[in-house]
């Protein structure tokens, strides 16, 4: 039991990344895709029986998320809707792999996707769901997870296991090795695992995911070992999109996916190809020395080194219409906007078919191959003509391609009752963003010329997006449109202490850190000849976080905690640099955040009954918040950038598990919060292909909306019954509410109401918020689900045999939606014409494993 | 070592399947051939079946591009010509075409029409509809004059040589780049015709200014129910940087419906009969009208049109010229002029004004031109035209003023 809520706490912070996507996503094709309702992450109750656990020995293990019934239902129950704990994204819990963080420098969050499929080596995560504290680092206030990748923590013996499953994908094999510490001080493991799907829950999701772990370990003597890991999943996803309502009615489907359409091969068959492919393959290769200087003091030191290749793939086009079937100037809705009732008819008829709603890849290979066009001047080369099929289509990959090497060293001793641990952690980021041609769709060559500044500037070479090689030729593989490196270092000093006093467990750290970030362009862009070529300025962050925590043992089975931290925090280079594609811009005052949290918890651990109580309370402040959008009247990407967002998260936490009569036992869980908006920002909007500004210092009225995209309240009851042959089933009953579309920060300006008086129903319309699943007649507004898991061990002779289903949403409830935002364009004249883009709960889905281990 | 066997099979087994695939190219399909037709032949079939209708025929039209969307100037629209004729193409999108290019384009599924009296070929998909058969066959613009510009050369791309822009639009732009409005500005030659060059606010050159010399450019023949409308196809085109002929300084035409743009004053010296802008008796355009007659009474009045403060100086011999149609009896409207107004005040009791001789209109609305009026002697940087009307209770004529400009 203990070990399930271990491994499902694990999966806890893994759904606080999801939603974060959207900050970088251009297109308003945000990834805010519809496959993270069912966290890929969550592999069954595979281990229910198996009663490894990967406990902590200070008090504060409390509140490991692996025994806490709160942690494990959100990760297990709540994350099909997004929910998220506290209201925290990625950015505010620390993953680390041996202790070393791993997340990305840029902006955050957290990087899953390089050990995915790899649930035998990531099972067994030491995890914390708050604030607490951490061993290995100062962590965020949203916890933290670590993995020991050691070959020794690897449970000796081979493991072969097989899930089917109509998620993300369809078919997962893996198998595993571990030889355990042997008598000659060695030990080995190893993991391969493949995850397949031609078509996931979602129509077009193709997945094709390998992923890889191997370890050696030498224990040199009683006091040195040496660890040597490496870990990697190259991976190959097609995405879903996130649509608006009109698609999906059109489509007749709630999970219509604009991102496929059909290609006819030259056999004549037709297959579905997705446009928009995640690629990404970032091994992690870790190297660690374990100390232990004497009976009391350890000294755990690594370094680690990641890099590779991550790309998602896009439609791209050069002097055509927008392909996108979900485009609004390709909806019925956009032409009746207009009173074309005619070609308002056409669009409907397009998208009664199946191929009308979808991509037309055949299509593009027609237009591709008959668009002769003669390039003068090629490659900068006066005279030089090259004469062929100019593409109109193409599919790019746009890549991020990180590196990233870490040192770590972390100093821990005991004197008398305190545990005292030291650490420094240094990390450098390169980050390196930049086009390659996936497909040139049956076209001979695309010019690397921006088509906006085409038309918009005389300048000729304003177009070229690399001014040093203007008229540039791209074939397959060929680098193109942006080109730019952006470095992040980190240093980390870290101090721990932990010690009890009568009933009180204390314990406090600090944490110094220093942070740089810069820009490096590789290509001069003909519309910032100045500041889009070479190294920019460094920009330097100095930040202090405290955190302490107490917790008062009442009686051996009650307990009062309390935990408060405060921080500053440098921003993120993502947000940073508000084009980074075309220069070396940034947001006008980059200045730390602040943040300061607190929880009070009251907890009772008896054998048969568990339960905990806890109030929190977080203010974020300073934030800047930036996204990218296209605007078509502009012609051109938009960045929208806010400063001074303040967020205020509080709540109740309650979460109870007791045990009823014999195997029966029942848990409820309760998450009420509230996630605002604290503050009124100011906004400043700048167009992505020219130095101007359309804005600045906006005020923004935000005060009092609510953080869209997530339930705030959310509440579960369970019942598990455990057979005495080694079996057990269970079902959780799940209810949501408080789901808000999250505002478009540009329609609570005084400009966007500036044509109506306060009477006029379209000033509500255009300011006030909208709140999700409000359908009064259904049940509980359909915001609910249900979710069966059961399972089964079988011993014949030597092998352990085990079977685990699990059930989600056994009811179908397909009208519930979990999330959605407002498009950043408007039209204050019609709020409707760009409607928000929601996501709904998958419908009934199930994963069914099988695991032999010998 | 059976264990580490078994794992690397499976591990070799996940690798192989997930190797990386190349997708197909899909077969790709011609444009069906078909017999042809001229642009011509395309016009003649419009004239006489009249009216907007799709072309259900299997059949094709071969051109070469005259003008694309390169610089903005035009958008999901490019220009097409034969030897027959030249015809203005409308797409489903923009872009995909480009000057030069030799195209057949198939016709069914087109639609063959009139805008406002420009012949158009509409609803024509870039992909599926057109052939690009050969690439940079540029067609020679063939170099007329403005006189000889007429809708007879509906879409074809023509050169004009030894043309400059009317001095009052010098240094003003081609278009609004900020509202992205198209603009109408006016090309001159040396012997006083005159042409509209119309500009879109999104073309890449709209924000730039009319340049100030004299010179050749490129443009393609457009018309809006007659009235010709050039397109300026690339801004390279325009050479004009020779020293500038005779040409208009200064023009009133009244096109754009107001009486007071361009800093006009209407000036009451005595009662409030005002001057207007109409286009009554088939006018193209409209010009300027007063008339102290109304709800069948004569009001007495005077009344000023007066020029704003116009430079004269950089010219040695300017000539005023208008015109001007009167009817019903009454006092003869009077003109006048000063170098020492001050812009706002009484004409009658600031200023010196001394009245300028013209040829006026012998009634019935009968149009007449001025003459070349010559303003030699007063060359200033401060002169004001006035224009006098006079009205009595017993009578009053109707006055209208057109094309009011001073040329040199």
């Amino acid at each position: 039991m203990l070990n399930t809520y271990l491994r499902l706490g694990l999966i806890a912070p893994f759904f606080f990344a999801f939603n974060s996507h959207s900050q970088v996503e251009r297109n308003e094709e945000v990834d805010d895709s519809l496959e993270t309702n069912t966290p890929v992450f969550i592999t069954s109750l595979e281990d229910l029986d198996n009663n490894n656990t990967a406990g902590s020995n200070n008090s504060s293990g409390l509140l490991q998320a692996s025994r806490d019934v709160y942690a494990a239902t959100a990760g297990f129950n709540f994350s099909a809707a997004r929910f998220r704990i506290r209201g925290y994204q990625s950015d505010m819990s620390v993953n680390m792999i041996n202790g070393m963080p791993m997340y990305d420098m840029e902006s955050g969050w957290a990087q899953w996707y390089k050990w995915g499929g790899l649930n035998d080596v990531t099972r067994y995560s030491e995890t914390k769901a708050w604030l607490s504290s951490n061993p290995y680092h100062f962590g965020g206030i949203g916890g933290y997870a670590n993995i020991d990748a050691r070959a020794s923590a690897r449970r000796e013996g081979t493991r072969i296991s097989y899930a089917l499953t109509n998620r993300a994908y369809n078919h997962r094999l893996m198998a595993s090795y571990a030889t355990g510490m042997q008598s000659n001080g060695w030990a080995f493991a190893f993991t391969v695992s493949g995850r397949y799907a031609y078509e996931g829950y979602v129509e077009g999701t193709s997945y094709e995911a390998f992923s890889y772990y191997a370890a050696a370990e030498k224990k040199v003597n009683d006091q040195h070992s040496l660890n040597f890991a490496v870990l990697g999943a190259p991976t190959t996803r097609g995405r879903a999109s996130i649509s608006i309502q009109e698609a999906y009615d059109l489509a007749g489907n709630n999970y219509y996916n604009s991102n496929w359409g059909y290609q006819t091969l030259a056999d004549g068959t037709r297959i579905k190809r997705n446009a928009r492919l995640q690629k990404s393959h970032l091994p992690v290769l870790i190297f660690n020395h374990d100390y232990k200087i004497s009976k009391d003091k350890k000294l755990s030191t690594g370094v680690s080194f990641s890099f590779g290749s991550n790309g998602k793939t896009a439609l791209n086009w050069y002097d055509a219409a927008d392909p996108r079937p979900d485009y609004y100037k390709n909806l019925p809705s956009y032409y009746y906007g207009i009173n074309d009732v005619a070609n308002a008819a056409v669009a409907e008829n397009n998208w009664a078919s199946v191929d009308g709603r979808q991509l037309n890849w055949d299509q593009f290979y027609f237009a591709n191959t008959k668009n002769t066009f003669a390039q003068e001047n090629a490659n900068g080369i006066i005279g030089n003509t090259v004469t062929g099929n100019r593409a109109k289509y193409i599919v790019e990959n746009q890549r991020n391609n990180q590196m990233v090497g870490g040192l770590n060293s972390v100093f821990s001793h005991t004197i008398g009752n305190i545990n005292l641990t030291h650490g420094i952690i240094y990390q450098l980021q390169r980050n390196h963003s930049f086009k390659t041609m996936d497909d040139l769709l049956g076209a001979d060559f695309w010019v690397d010329v921006d088509q906006f500044a085409e038309q918009d500037f005389l300048d000729p070479n304003a177009a070229q997006n690399d001014v040093d090689t203007p008229n540039k030729i791209i074939e397959n593989g060929d680098v193109f449109g942006w080109n730019y490196y952006i470095f992040n270092s980190k240093t980390e000093l870290f101090n721990q202490a932990e010690f009890s006093l009568g009933k009180f467990d204390f314990y406090g750290a600090l944490n110094l850190s220093h942070k740089a970030f810069w820009r490096e362009g590789l290509y001069r862009n003909g519309r910032f000849l100045d500041n889009s070529f070479g190294k920019s300025d460094v920009n330097l962050f100095f930040n202090y976080a405290v955190k302490a925590g107490a917790t008062y043992n009442i009686s051996g089975r009650q307990f009062v905690s309390v935990n408060g931290a405060v921080m500053t925090q440098a921003p993120f280079s993502r947000s940073a640099y508000v084009s980074a594609r075309t220069r070396d811009f940034t947001a006008p005052n980059l200045e730390n955040e602040f943040i300061y949290t607190g929880d009070v918890n009251y907890l009772i651990r008896y054998p048969k009954l568990k339960m905990r109580l806890t109030y929190y309370y977080t203010e974020r402040k300073n934030v800047l918040w930036s996204r990218s959008f296209y605007h078509d009247e502009y012609r051109s990407f938009v960045n929208y950038v806010m400063e001074g967002v303040d967020y205020l998260n509080h709540g109740l936490e309650f979460g109870i598990d007791g045990n009823i009569y014999g195997g029966l036992s029942a848990n409820a869980v309760v998450a009420f919060g509230e996630y605002i908006y604290n503050s009124r920002p100011t906004a400043s909007i700048y167009r992505d292909n020219s130095a101007e500004v359309i804005a600045r210092d906006k005020v923004i009225y935000l005060q009092n909306f609510k953080v869209g995209g997530m339930p705030q309240t959310a509440a579960s009851l369970g019942l598990k019954y455990s057979g005495k042959k080694y079996w057990f089933a269970g079902v959780n009953f799940n209810y949501f509410g408080d789901i808000y579309l999250d505002p478009n920060p540009d329609r609570r300006t005084e400009e966007a109401v500036a044509n109506y008086v306060e009477s006029d129903p379209q000033y509500q319309e255009t300011i006030a918020q909208t709140q999700l699943n409000t359908d009064q007649d259904a049940f509980l507004n359909n915001a609910y689900n249900v979710s069966l898991f059961a399972g089964k061990s079988f011993k014949i002779s030597n092998y352990f045999l085990n079977i685990n289903v699990n059930i989600n949403n056994l009811t179908n409830n397909r009208r519930f939606v979990t999330g959605g935002f407002e498009q950043l364009r408007y039209d204050s004249q019609d709020i409707n014409r760009f409607p928000p883009r929601v996501g709904y709960l998958y419908g009934l889905n199930y994963f069914v494993m099988a695991t032999l281990r010998f | 070592m059976k264990r580490i066997t078994t794992i690397i099979a499976i591990g070799s087994l996940l690798v192989f399947s997930s190797c990386k695939k190349k997708y197909d190219t899909p077969p790709i399909e011609d444009i069906p051939a078909t017999g042809s037709i001229t642009i011509d032949s395309l016009r003649n079939w419009q004239a006489s079946t009249g009216g907007t209708f799709r072309i259900e025929d299997e059949i094709s039209v071969h051109g070469i591009v005259t003008m694309d969307e390169g610089d903005g100037n035009i958008y999901k629209n490019f220009f097409l010509q034969d030897a027959t004729g030249a015809i203005n193409v409308r797409t489903n999108t923009g872009g995909g075409i480009y000057l030069g290019d030799s195209v057949r384009i198939y016709l069914k599924g087109t639609t063959l029409g009139q805008y406002n009296g420009l012949l158009q070929l509409d609803s024509v998909h870039v992909d599926n509809n057109i052939e690009k058969l050969a690439i940079q066959k540029n067609i020679e613009p063939e170099v007329i004059t403005i006189d000889q510009i007429t809708t007879l050369r509906e879409s074809q791309v023509i050169k004009i040589e030894n043309v400059q822009f009317i001095y009052p639009e010098v240094g003003e732009t081609f278009a609004d780049k900020e509202n992205l409005e198209s603009m109408d500005r006016i090309l001159e030659d040396c012997f006083g015709y005159q042409v509209i060059v119309r500009s879109s606010g999104y073309a890449s050159f709209a924000d730039q200014p009319i340049p100030s010399g004299n010179g050749s450019v490129t443009c393609i023949v457009s018309h809006f129910n007659g009235d010709i409308q050039l397109y300026i196809r690339s801004f390279s085109e325009i050479a004009m940087d020779g020293a500038r002929c005779a040409g208009t300084i200064f023009i009133k035409n009244f096109d754009d419906g107001s009486i007071t743009s361009n800093g006009w004053t209407n000036y009451n010296v005595s009662g409030s009969i005002d001057w207007y802008t109409d286009n009554a008796g088939g006018a193209p355009t409209d010009y300027g009208v007063i008339s102290n007659y109304a709800d069948f009474t004569n009001y007495e009045c005077e009344t000023w049109l007066i020029s704003p403060s116009i430079d004269l100086t950089p010219f040695s011999s300017p000539v005023l010229n208008f015109q001007n149609a009167y009817n019903y009896s009454g006092n003869a409207l009077e003109l006048y002029i000063s170098t020492d107004y001050d812009g706002s005040s009484n004409p009658t009791t600031q200023g010196t004004w001394t009245a300028l001789t013209a040829n006026w209109s012998t009634g019935g609305f009968a149009w007449v031109n001025s003459g070349d009026i010559d303003l030699s002697s007063y060359i200033s940087s401060n002169v004001y035209i006035g224009f006098k009307y006079t009205g009595s209770m017993s009578d009053g004529s109707t006055w209208e003023l057109d094309d009011i400009r001073i040329i040199g």
